[in-house]
């Protein structure tokens, strides 16, 4: 993904493909009451055709543009997309692991995870150990013991 | 509801434990707000989980109290480090850090702290006067006005959003479809949950909003801290910590004045926010200042300016929450979220279901200027070491305190799901150039305006000249058309000059 307009171009064949999603799923939904001209349906397949319509504006206005700024490359590399799923995949990660490890230790670990992947040296153990610990108790503390939070246990705790 | 009502319910709103909570709110305001990249909105949206124990008032004075916090506590890393805490500081960063240069950081910060105590009280008060009168007219528009009125606000975001207007139209129909996710509110029938039962009631509001706001604003600086790795904070040096005196503010009231009336006006406006406010603030200030050309030396007035706009952006933008349902900015959004989460339904109905909301509010941001004062004063020293927390400590609180604020809903692991999806797609969506505050904002107001719509058909049988006999609704849709008009013209103009 090199020149800007196609990073439009992408947008609009995939918002293209929501919009048709929703404007089908949206005439599956049951008829009108015979007293209510719009209908649960009404409204969301306006809002389809507009989308569909604005998607394929930006589409075709990418695909035609021939202009030196159209033309130059995107401001964000593959190298942020890449991180953008590792933290993503992370989060999943996280969330997986609260449900079977349970919320303190899975906290500790993406805690101490997080702060190497941001930087800090896994040689230093203090510099990471114990502030991945103290957020993952301190968090405990505060939701589960003081706003009686429903904290999930997991295997273990 | 009668003004005199509303100053009513916000002395009886008034007692030590929501003096306490609002202590507590704006030292946690302006520790957030103090965090760079922490904005108001984000700030609020971490405490927001906090608020599901508290009384529904305590809650809403600490949220309210939050915000006004925020915004003041983000000047402080504008003034010392040239980087705001939030947006709206931005302007505060220009004269703020250039005093602070010229050796005299406690009076910058001194200025900004009595400005934004000014903006926020003196806001406050006009603010009751203004809710009042809103009240009144809130109960006097139809459905169709209330979808006119829905769709202004709509269109003021999109006139504003920078660059491309099909984005930004795109932004808000993406918002309005997530908020058409789950049941109908008229045949009960469930819509577009892709079989899921949690989506039975709809997208969950918090984890979704705290998604797409935090998103836009905090996955970018992980990803920039993940690829530069950079582990020093910047460096503050020995600072003056001369206080601002009485006279010297006093010095500056005719900007302050000026610049209140300009964040109450912008503030009100849904979708302007704080952020424009500064800036039409700091341009003014320029103007009528006697040191007008000195802006950009550090000057007492060039902080005065945005700092005291901003502030008072805070009171007005609840204004139209509390009146119509809809949020002047997107941390207003998050106290919609909030009113909500407690059982709440903002509108026009809702002084009269729940006046001690309105009072607690207002209570809240009163309160919290006298606070602010004094915990901003006092504690100036710790506030300032605050910029200096390491990014990557920072940026990992944060992250868990957004996963384990949507387990706190109670709402189980699906909460987090929605907030891990709605900050993918916030960020993807802000990279693509789209606005995902504008999403936000669709989202929130999603039912507000299909209900009406919906409502306003219903009533005149299927005629479309439901909203072309009204006379408000004619004005709105006037309104909302010259709105988009103008944003398209703004942008072919900034077009052609670039």
């Amino acid at each position: 993904m090199k020149k800007k307009k196609y990073v439009d171009i992408i947008s609009g064949i995939l918002l293209i493909a929501l919009g048709s999603i929703y404007f089908y799923s949206a005439t599956t939904l049951p008829e009108a009451l015979t007293t209510e001209p719009l209908g649960p349906a009404g409204f969301p397949q306006f809002l389809a055709v507009v989308l569909i319509a604005l998607s394929l504006w930006i589409l075709v206005k990418a695909i035609l543009d021939k202009s030196e700024e159209a033309n130059s490359a995107t401001k964000f590399t593959p190298r942020d997309i890449r991180c953008l799923l590792l933290v993503i995949g992370m989060m999943v990660l996280y969330v997986a692991g609260i449900q079977l490890l349970g919320y303190t230790v899975s906290t500790f670990l993406f805690a101490a995870v997080c702060f190497c992947l941001m930087g800090a040296s896994w040689r230093k153990p203090t510099g990471v150990l114990i502030p991945s610990a103290v957020i993952a108790v301190v968090c405990y503390l505060l939701f589960k013991v003081l706003f009686n939070a429903d904290l999930p246990r997991g295997l273990l705790i | 509801m009668t003004t005199m009502q509303l100053w009513g319910e916000i002395f009886s709103a008034f007692s030590i434990q929501s003096v306490l909570w609002v202590f507590a709110g704006v030292a946690w305001g302006i520790f957030g707000g103090a965090l760079p990249g922490v904005t108001a909105s984000l700030a609020m949206s971490l405490i927001l989980p906090f608020t599901i124990a508290l009384e529904p008032v305590q809650a809403f004075m600490l949220l309210a109290a939050v915000y006004v916090g925020a915004e003041y506590g983000g000047s402080i890393p504008a003034i010392l480090v040239g980087v705001p805490g939030t947006p709206a500081n931005a302007p505060t960063a220009l004269d703020g850090r250039q005093m602070h240069l010229n050796g005299h950081s406690g009076k910058a910060l001194g200025y900004s702290l009595t400005g934004g105590c000014f903006g926020s009280f003196f806001g406050g008060i006009l603010g009751v006067f203004l809710l009042g009168l809103l009240v009144k007219i809130s109960l006097m528009l139809d459905a169709s006005a209330f979808f006119a009125l829905a769709l202004f606000g709509l269109s003021a975001v999109i006139s504003m959003s920078k660059g491309n207007m099909a984005k930004g139209f795109i932004s808000i129909i993406l918002g309005i479809m997530l908020g058409s996710i789950g049941a109908d509110n008229f045949t009960g029938m469930p819509r577009f949950t892709m079989g899921m039962i949690q989506l039975g009631d709809g997208v969950s509001d918090v984890p979704a909003v705290v998604g797409f706001v935090a998103a836009a604003e905090l996955f970018g600086q992980i990803i920039q801290q993940i690829q530069e790795k950079k582990l020093v904070s910047p460096m503050l040096g020995k600072l003056d910590y001369t206080f601002v005196t009485i006279k010297e503010f006093l010095a500056t009231i005719k900007t302050a004045i000026v610049s209140m009336i300009m964040g109450i006006v912008v503030g009100v406006m849904p979708g302007a926010g704080p952020t424009i406010a500064s800036f039409i603030a700091y341009n003014e200030g320029r103007r009528i200042s006697k040191d007008g050309d000195k802006f950009g030396t550090g000057v007492p007035d060039a902080i005065i300016a945005p700092e005291v706009a901003n502030n008072a952006c805070v009171p007005a933008a609840v204004v139209p929450l509390l009146s119509f349902g809809i949020p002047g900015s997107t941390s207003a959004a998050i106290m919609l979220g909030a009113m909500v989460m407690h059982g709440m339904r903002p509108g026009p109905l809702l002084a009269q279901n729940n006046p001690e909301a309105l009072g607690a509010v207002f209570l809240g941001i009163l309160l919290a200027c006298p606070c602010l004062l004094i915990v901003g004063r006092l504690f100036l020293k710790p506030w300032v070491k605050v910029t200096a927390i390491p990014p990557h400590y920072l940026n990992t609180i944060i992250l868990c305190l957004l996963v384990v604020g949507s387990l706190a809903l109670n709402e189980g692991i699906f909460a987090v799901g929605i907030l891990i999806v709605c900050s993918f797609l916030g960020y993807l969506m802000k990279l693509a150039g789209f606005n995902p505050v504008a999403t936000v904002l669709g989202f929130v107001l999603a039912q507000l305006v299909e209900d009406n719509l919906r409502r306003a058909m219903l009533l005149s049988k299927g005629s479309l000249m439901t909203f072309v006999v009204h006379p408000i609704t004619l004005v709105l849709l006037l309104l909302t058309a010259a709105s988009v008009v103008f944003g398209l013209m703004k942008g072919k103009k900034a077009k052609q000059q670039a």
